[in-house]
């Protein structure tokens, strides 16, 4: 497994390899299996410690079932999920619950979805600890703590509320404690910004960075924005109908997009400009292929402007430009 | 230029129990043919019940509807519902809504729909509006053979374009898009914005367009308003607005949206917005606003900027 891994040139130890990881989720008719939706297809990229790495993609693309498999919650098919040297797809589920689990935590996109609404913020932010058995002292502390770290304070205020009365902003910040409270190494974080307004964006992410540099947390930043990613993440890993099209540091790739699917997706990016009415902007057109038979070569065939003959037969391969900038893509090799 | 929409001092008010909610609170500006206004704000600044006032979507608590709606010309707000609905709503004005997803009928299939008003309001043949459905649906750059599908069998995509076609088949004069890419993805959200801009030269329509996200509202902007707390705080044609804003709460806005192609460093705007039924005196913005001083304790002059721009800030204007 070399595609992807950055560890070799920088010296910093590798946190989370993936490696080949496949999640098909199985088309089930009466009591046969009549066909896989290939949401994940042959995956590989490494996170080392206290790094962000933004994934992103379109929606459908497999970005949220990749999160789900890293973080143990859906079932893999193949592959391999190394985790501190562990490989977790071996682990009993007992293992996972009790080790990884906590060394793991996950934002996930809607705030108001993601908190019980019976529940105070107290309960919400205290059932991680009740389950890891953490101190009774302990549980009124930590919640104190984690409310004060992401900016809720004072956070008597917080801890007998309920989450409808919050803003969403304010909920995304108590998803956000949720998720650090017990201390894991690795976040991920599924388009934790996306249903918050643009003005509050900035804020948030500036809120999980700060933690992240608190806490040493490495960070996989799960997105379809490019113009976040390249202010908050470190890498970026460019993902298309369940495969990784292209993977690099995040300022070469918004300077210079290699991928056909990139270079569409910095197009259609918005700055404010007045000007941007006067244009019509260069978009992809059709929509992403079918994850159940996805076509035999390149899965961007049909929509990419550059395509030629081999395109559509071969697959091709991931191709390494440099160290750390990796193309899938015929345009770079033979 | 002869404008299409002139909005002068609107008030509307809803009553609850905790007091009266200044949702929109004296605004005004005036929409040109063929021109775009973007109205810009945080989520609960007002943005959709300006919306609302306009189409006059009433809810049954109204504490005060109130100020000048000018469609063509004519004064709307004199107007009864029933000489209303004749005229204007769906005929002059039209609306597509945040939720435009899933405002399709399930059981009925995409003509159904388009047809619907045409028959029902205009009295027009089945077989004519049938023709007219045709016509719209290539418009927004759908195949003639979705016609006889139905919105479950359409792409996110498309049941937008289904909804903005159903916007325009009466031939409005003003279309208000409230939020309409934003459940979109990002590629989707940049087709329907190249459409929007064909649909404008193409026929002649003038846009609201509603938005919180001020790069996205870039993308079909002639003119800028920029709401905060139920008013415009700043109002101006977008090369000034988006190059150099004056506001303080538009400076905010621009700079604290993270950029592609350029470096600049991020600046989130402090606090949270004000609740509208007690909104602070003076300035509204002066909690949060980083150039306060004393006198934005009073209620701030409404500074005129070249022909029809105006901005709402102590910073330009002496006492």
């Amino acid at each position: 497994m070399e595609v992807g891994s950055t560890s070799s040139i920088s010296g910093m130890s590798d946190l989370l390899v993936v490696n080949e990881l496949k999640v098909w989720y199985p088309i089930r008719k009466l009591f046969s299996i009549v066909g896989y939706v290939k949401a994940v297809d042959g995956v590989s990229f490494t996170v080392r410690e206290g790094e962000v790495v933004a994934i992103v993609g379109e929606s459908g693309c497999g970005k949220t079932t990749l999160a789900k498999a890293v973080t143990g919650l859906v079932p893999i098919t193949s592959g391999n999920i190394i985790f501190e040297g562990v490989d977790i797809t071996r682990l009993p589920g007992r293992t996972i619950r009790e080790w990884y689990s906590r060394k793991v935590g996950l934002i996930q996109q809607d705030p108001y979805g993601a908190m019980p609404p019976f529940m105070t913020i107290r309960a919400i932010l205290g059932e991680p600890l009740k389950i890891h058995r953490i101190g009774r002292e302990a549980y009124g502390k930590e919640v104190y703590t984690a409310l004060t770290d992401v900016g809720l304070t004072p956070p008597e205020d917080y801890v007998n509320k309920y989450p409808h009365m919050l803003s969403g902003g304010q909920l995304q910040r108590v998803a956000i404690a949720r998720a650090l409270i017990l201390r894991p190494k690795l976040v991920l974080a599924d388009e934790p910004v996306s249903m918050l307004d643009a003005s509050l964006r900035v804020e948030i992410l500036s809120l999980i960075n700060e933690l992240r540099v608190k806490y040493g947390l490495a960070i996989i930043y799960i997105t379809h924005d490019l113009a976040t990613a390249k202010y908050f993440s470190d890498r970026i890993v460019v993902m298309y109908a369940g495969q990784l099209v292209e993977i690099g540091n995040a300022k070469d790739i918004i300077k210079k997009a290699m991928h056909p699917y990139t270079e569409a997706l910095i197009n259609v990016i918005p700055d404010p400009d007045p000007r941007n009415r006067l244009i019509i902007r260069k978009t992809l057109t059709g929509e992403p292929p079918n994850l159940v038979r996805p076509p035999p070569g390149c899965r961007l065939v049909p929509r990419c402007p550059y395509v030629m003959e081999k395109c559509r037969t071969v697959e091709p391969p991931m191709i390494k430009v440099n160290e750390l900038r990796f193309v899938k893509c015929w345009l770079y090799g033979s | 230029m002869p404008s299409v929409l002139e909005v002068t001092n609107l008030k509307f008010f809803y009553r609850t129990i905790a007091g009266v909610v200044r949702a929109v609170d004296n605004v005004s500006f005036t929409v040109g043919e063929k021109e775009t206004l973007a109205l810009v704000g945080e989520s609960g600044c007002g943005k959709t019940s300006l919306a609302r006032a306009l189409m006059r979507f009433l809810p049954r608590n109204v504490a005060e509807l109130s100020g000048s709606i000018k469609v063509d010309g004519i004064e709307v707000l004199d107007m009864d519902d029933s000489e209303f609905d004749r005229k204007i709503r769906w005929r002059k004005i039209t609306y597509v809504s945040q939720a435009a997803l899933n405002s399709l009928n399930y059981v009925m299939k995409v003509v159904d729909h388009l047809i619907e008003p045409l028959v029902l309001h205009y009295g027009m043949r089945r077989e004519v509006a049938v023709e007219k459905a045709r016509d719209i649906i290539v418009k927004v750059g759908i195949s003639e053979d979705f016609l006889y599908r139905y919105s479950f069998e359409l792409s996110g995509g498309m049941k937008q374009r289904v909804v903005i076609a159903l916007s325009l088949i009466s031939n409005p004069r003003i279309v208000i898009l409230d939020e309409p890419t934003s459940a979109l993805d990002v590629m989707t959200q940049a087709n329907i914005m190249n459409l929007l801009k064909e649909l404008k030269e193409g026929l002649s329509v003038s846009y609201i367009f509603i938005t919180h996200d001020i790069a996205t509202s870039s993308e079909l902007a002639d003119k800028v308003a920029v709401m905060y707390a139920g008013q415009l705080v700043e109002y101006g044609p977008a090369e000034k607005v988006y190059v150099d804003p004056l506001h303080p709460y538009s400076k905010g806005l621009l700079s604290s949206i993270p950029r592609l192609r350029t470096d600049t460093s991020l600046t989130p705007i402090p606090g949270s917005a004000p609740s509208l039924i007690n909104p602070p005196k003076g300035c509204r913005f002066r909690p949060r606003c980083p150039y306060v001083k004393p006198v934005c304790e009073e209620e701030p002059p409404h500074i005129t900027l070249g022909s029809e721009g105006y901005v709402r800030c102590w910073l330009y204007g002496s006492r």
